[in-house]
């Protein structure tokens, strides 16, 4: 006999005629149920009677099942039921279990369980007849619904408590899916199919018929494995669920139907984060990210941030791989959702305290306002706002307080609590500083104990430091030093301690000189006495190479500190110190250029940070250091979440008025800025502009704070605003850090771009002549600015319509960018579409333009409105040689353009009308005058006006 | 190209389509991507675990072939007959197209007990069952169109009597005789 040509088994045929071939859901790459038409057979059970029922409708088909709508005969009442063919082969074990596992689930009662009302086997023919429950899928009722996040959290705990029920009852779902949880009109949840998987599982036989049981997208990781199923599997089902209804999407897209795609996404792959799973879509496809929050009422990046956190954590700890790392129970994990619903902190890991007191915060004040109290929460919150005072006491490693003085200390802080009586600040407000001030006040009492009251200026003045307010620290500081000076030979420990606080304090007032002069005295006190105090030297080296540092002395900084380091690591304990110590040498490195050292520095002192205990004072400092590292890489979105994170902690850790969280919050809203997100952008601005109007023109950060305005300003077309900015940016540095500072010479390279962008090169090249030879020789020939700079002139050159040279300097930039392996800059690749294409090399042109654009997209995302002004210059360039493609682009363009400009871009509403021209000349003119008339209003606003803006202007007329 | 002109287009080449072999296969690869996009875009808004059927895709190109064409066109028969035939080719390119990407054919057939999953074995029964369809195309053409209806649209019985404007029982003859041979071919 010859080999049979197809090694099918007949059960496999005979299966495949009744399915039918069509294979509609692999071809849409969900790896969801092999579709079906309408099986061929369901006629012939229509009018057949099971039990008392008879059915009259068909309803729906499972994965093994049919299910039929059915009334009841011949008895005294009418009852309408579902009732559920079980399509598996009758096997006599099978037969018997369904009996048995029939009579659990008949006593399953609870009003969030459809419930079973009869059920056997009819020739053979299992049978379920069950509650019929009419309703949407919970998924589709809470986008109908256009459920906030609350609401859906308060349907999903129905369901929680549904399954629990069953749990108790030691029955387990196995299938929970959104087809398995229907909402009725009037707002209740039933489950369906409880524990049927159960009845047609574990036989083997029927699995091979090429049907699956179980749907990819809602297996748990045991499932897929085979392996046993419990409790902790129905919890991973959930948390697929509680994703869908928070997100919209699916937390195990499974790309393709094979075994291969399903074990990968359920077992391998980690779930992503609800937050996360915003993001993309919001990357990938915005206007669908716009209809999933617009079904839960918020804005899309509002969304994204209400998920963060918590949410994320509450379904990460329902989504771990591995069963025994999941919530114990349903119960856990309601309440954590409870907690959630009412601002407590919630018990999915281990919370630290900054993240306590952000509940807490919200719990009692509605937001996250730590510095104002009010009411009766006074107290408690005092004493939680001290706790992470000391807390900062400790990150900035100022103090290491002996025993017995703590406890003074702690006396001392007890008592001024007390003095905030509770009536007394009923309905009023007093803050954090009131209370400090208070107790300075207080300090004269113990005028008896000398050494008592220096340790207490001493933690006072790092109170002060924890709140950014460096007068108050000085004041305290010399206090205490007058007062060791009057009690003979001084503590050399105590006293290097004071003089080091006092050389921050100066040094946090821009005092650079007169900071070094301390420090200096504090290295030259252990020198003088001879003392082999290895922390207190460490100490002392480190305050000296911060304020080198912060005088971006850059190399001697570094060199300081890595002797710091080196004590520091003789010490024990001294984790946080060597994070904070790591951290400058890593911005130190960043600052010169070298981006990988930096990252490296970055991350030795992220493990530290990290490990055992967080230290949450310095995670922001740290964060705040990658981000700006990988932003100068070039990989902006995850520059902007490290940048998000160092937001939440610092203001978390430092409260709303201090410089650490200006400097956070600076660097979210510069990647906003650059990231095109202008309405999350203005919001940060704008707390940006309150908080360097609080500090003042003499604050240290107050240059790179009016930098950063500026920027904004001329963004959105406030062009006089941002010019204004820029100088007082520029003023400020020369005041605090002297004419010399080198970020001086950033802001003026920043300033000639503007003045390009605006049309204004004659100004432009002046600014650039007047930094063009400093900038190199301060930033080092290898720092990304120069680059900036190089390219700034190149621009200039074609500006001035020289395009030879400005091609040949461009393509120098060009050639040290990729023989280094770096990506080229898009301006860059911009600029020599541009040039070329001025010359008449409409193909070369073309060719960078493409480059510039898929550069964008690949770093944006393609809906992204930073990619406007690539789409909007390919556009131009195709449109002689493929008016099509030209076509597609430049609606996109008009697409992607309006939705910025109508967020106040005013350097798209430029591009668009370049684009308006494109249009045109495609035979496009409606909608170009419909762009034209949706710029026109931004370009003709009187701050805008501008050369560059009047021809944009022009373009339109 | 502009909605109107694709409306004309498509008009045009549907009343040419009966006669005008060029006009058909265009005709054809207008329902087959239609077909595709529309079965892509169900999955993408699909937010629950439905079940995407042939058939109700195939009404949904009808409505939509409708919509373009401004209701000028209403040979359902006609677009059936086109529809079941694109849907056939539909489900082979994506057999075809997952097989490639897979590389190493080895893989593609894996048992199905293993994760409980169907898919490679009827994708191999299906892939076979193309190849015969081809030889079969040459003697018996109308129980091919039978099965490309029944079979790969799921097209009900009278539905696919209708669009071959024959009698139900005459389908059913076809259709039990092509299913016969569909077995025993498979169990060759």
């Amino acid at each position: 006999m010859t080999k049979p040509r197809h090694p099918f088994e007949e059960r496999d045929v005979d299966r495949l005629l009744e399915t039918g071939g069509g294979l509609i859901g692999d071809l849409a790459t969900t790896g969801e149920d092999l579709p079906h038409g309408l099986p061929d057979d369901v006629g012939r059970w229509i009018g057949r009677q099971f039990g008392s029922f008879e059915l009259v409708d068909y309803l729906d088909r499972g994965g093994m099942s049919l299910v039929f709508r059915a009334e009841r005969r011949g008895g005294d009442f009418e009852q309408t039921a579902a009732v559920k063919l079980l399509l598996a082969a009758g096997s006599a074990q099978l037969v018997r279990r369904f009996a048995r596992e029939r009579q659990i689930l008949a006593h399953l009662d609870h009003p969030g369980i459809a419930r079973i009302v009869d059920g056997g086997v009819q020739e053979g023919q299992p049978y379920l007849v069950m509650e019929l429950v009419e309703g949407r899928p919970i998924d589709a009722y809470c986008d109908q619904q256009r459920m906030n996040l609350g609401q859906r959290i308060d349907l999903f705990i129905q369901v929680c408590e549904a399954v629990q029920f069953a749990h108790s009852r030691l029955v387990v779902h196995r299938d929970i899916k959104p087809g398995n949880i229907l909402v009725s009109s009037d707002g209740t949840v039933k489950l369906l199919d409880f524990g049927i998987a159960r009845l047609l599982e574990d036989d083997g036989g029927d699995l091979t018929t090429g049907t699956p049981l179980l749907t990819p997208r809602f297996a748990s990781p045991e499932q897929v494995l085979g392996e046993p199923v419990n409790v902790a599997s129905d919890i991973y089902q959930l948390g697929l669920l509680l994703h869908l209804l928070l997100t919209g999407t699916h937390a195990q897209p499974i790309e393709d139907a094979s075994i291969a795609a399903i074990k990968e996404a359920v077992v391998d792959l980690e779930a992503v984060s609800p937050s996360q799973a915003l993001e993309n879509t919001g990357r990938r496809d915005r206007a669908r990210a716009e209809r999933i929050a617009r079904a839960r009422r918020l804005p899309v990046d509002r969304l994204q941030r209400r998920v963060r956190g918590d949410l994320d954590i509450i379904v990460g700890a329902c989504l771990a791989k591995e069963p025994d790392q999941r919530y114990r129970s349903v119960q856990d994990l309601v309440r954590d959702l409870r907690a959630w619903r009412e601002f407590r902190p919630i018990r999915a890991r281990a919370p630290s305290r900054s993240y306590r007191l952000i509940r807490f915060a919200r719990r009692h004040w509605g937001g996250v306002t730590t510095t104002v109290l009010t009411g009766i929460a006074l107290l408690i919150a005092c004493v939680a706002v001290l706790t992470s005072w000391r807390e900062t006491l400790q990150a900035r490693a100022l103090a290491e307080r002996e025993a017995d003085t703590a406890s003074a200390v702690s006396t001392f802080l007890a008592d001024l609590l007390e003095q905030a009586d509770p009536r007394r600040a009923g309905g009023e407000e007093l803050t954090v500083v009131e209370l400090l001030n208070q107790g300075a006040a207080r300090l004269d009492k113990l005028s008896d104990q000398r050494a008592v009251q220096v340790q207490l200026l001493k933690t006072m003045a790092m109170s002060y430091f924890g709140l950014g307010e460096y007068e108050s620290v000085e004041a305290l500081a010399r206090q205490a030093l007058d007062l060791q000076d009057q009690g003979g030979v001084p503590d050399a420990r105590v006293r290097s301690e004071l003089l080091h606080s006092l050389a921050s304090a100066l040094a946090g007032q821009g005092r650079m000189e007169e900071a070094m002069a301390v420090a200096g005295q504090a290295t030259a006190l252990f020198d003088e006495l001879g003392a082999d105090d290895a922390m207190a030297r460490a100490r002392a080296l480190h305050t000296l190479g911060l304020t080198l540092f912060e005088k971006k002395e850059l190399e001697r900084a570094i060199v300081l500190e890595e002797q710091s380091l080196a004590l520091l690591r003789q010490v024990p304990n001294t984790r946080r110190q060597q994070a904070v110590v790591l951290t400058t040498i890593g911005s130190a490195a960043r600052m010169q250029g070298g981006l990988e050292v930096a990252l490296d520095y970055y991350l030795k002192a992220l493990a530290l940070v990290c490990a055992g205990d967080p230290i949450e004072s310095q995670k922001g400092a740290v964060f705040r250091g990658m981000a700006q590292s990988w932003y100068h890489q070039g990989d902006l979105v995850r520059a902007g979440q490290l940048a998000g994170a160092a937001v939440v902690i610092d203001r978390a850790v430092y409260g709303p008025e201090h410089d650490r969280y200006l400097r956070s919050l600076m660097l979210q809203a510069l990647y906003d800025l650059r990231l095109v997100n202008l309405e999350s952008a203005a919001a940060a601005f704008a707390e940006v502009s309150r908080l360097a109007d609080a500090l003042g023109a003499g604050h240290p950060n107050y240059g790179s704070a009016l930098n950063m305005v500026s920027q904004f300003q001329h963004r959105i077309g406030r062009l006089d605003e941002s010019r204004r900015s820029m100088e007082s940016a520029v003023a400020s540095r020369q005041k605090v850090y002297g004419a010399d500072d080198r970020s001086i010479l950033e802001y003026r390279l920043t300033r000639a771009i503007f003045d390009l962008r605006e049309g204004r090169p004659i100004d432009a090249e002046r600014g650039l002549t007047a930094i063009g030879d400093s900038l190199p020789g301060a930033f080092g020939s290898d720092h990304p600015l120069v680059d900036t700079l190089n390219l700034t002139q190149s621009r200039l050159l074609a500006a001035n319509d020289d395009h030879r040279a400005a091609i040949t300097g461009l393509e120098q930039l060009l050639l040290s960018h990729e023989s280094a392996g770096r990506d080229v800059p898009v301006s860059v690749l911009r600029a020599l579409a541009e040039s070329h294409a001025a010359l008449g090399s409409a193909q070369t042109a073309l060719e960078f333009s493409i480059r510039a654009l898929e550069s964008d997209r690949a770093r944006f995302g393609s809906g992204s409105g930073a990619t406007v002004a690539s789409v909007v210059l390919a556009a131009e360039l195709y449109s002689e040689s493929d008016p099509a493609e030209a076509r597609d682009l430049a609606l996109e363009a008009s697409r992607l353009g309006r939705a910025v400009v109508a967020a106040g871009d005013l350097w798209s509403a430029v591009s668009l009308s370049r684009n308006a021209v494109t249009l045109g000349s495609l035979g496009l003119a409606d909608e170009a005058a419909a762009d034209c008339r949706l710029i026109k209003p931004v370009l003709s606003a009187p701050s805008a006006a501008s050369p560059a803006v009047a021809d944009a202007l022009a373009r339109c007329n | 190209m502009s909605e109107v002109s694709e409306t004309v287009n498509v008009t045009a080449l549907l009343n040419r389509s009966r006669q005008d072999p060029e006009a058909r296969e265009r005709v054809f690869r207008i329902i087959y991507l239609d077909l595709v996009r529309l079965a892509r875009r169900q999955v993408g808004a699909a937010s629950r675990d439905q079940t995407l059927s042939a058939t109700s895709l195939i009404n949904e190109a009808y409505l939509k072939l409708q919509e373009r064409t401004g209701h000028q066109w209403n040979d359902r028969h006609h677009f059936l007959r086109v529809a079941a035939r694109a849907m056939r080719q539909i489900t082979i390119d994506t057999i075809r197209r997952k097989k490639r990407a897979k590389r190493g054919g080895d893989q593609v057939d894996l048992p199905l007990d293993d994760a409980r999953v169907a898919g490679p074995r009827k994708s191999e029964m299906i892939l076979a069952l193309e190849e015969g369809l081809c030889e079969l195309a040459e003697t018996e053409p109308r129980w091919v169109e039978v099965i490309e209806m029944r079979f790969f649209a799921g097209l009900s019985g009278q539905e696919t009597a209708d669009a071959l404007e024959v009698s139900l029982s005459s389908v059913n003859r076809d259709w039990s005789q092509a299913r016969a041979w569909m077995k025993s071919f498979l169990l060759e």
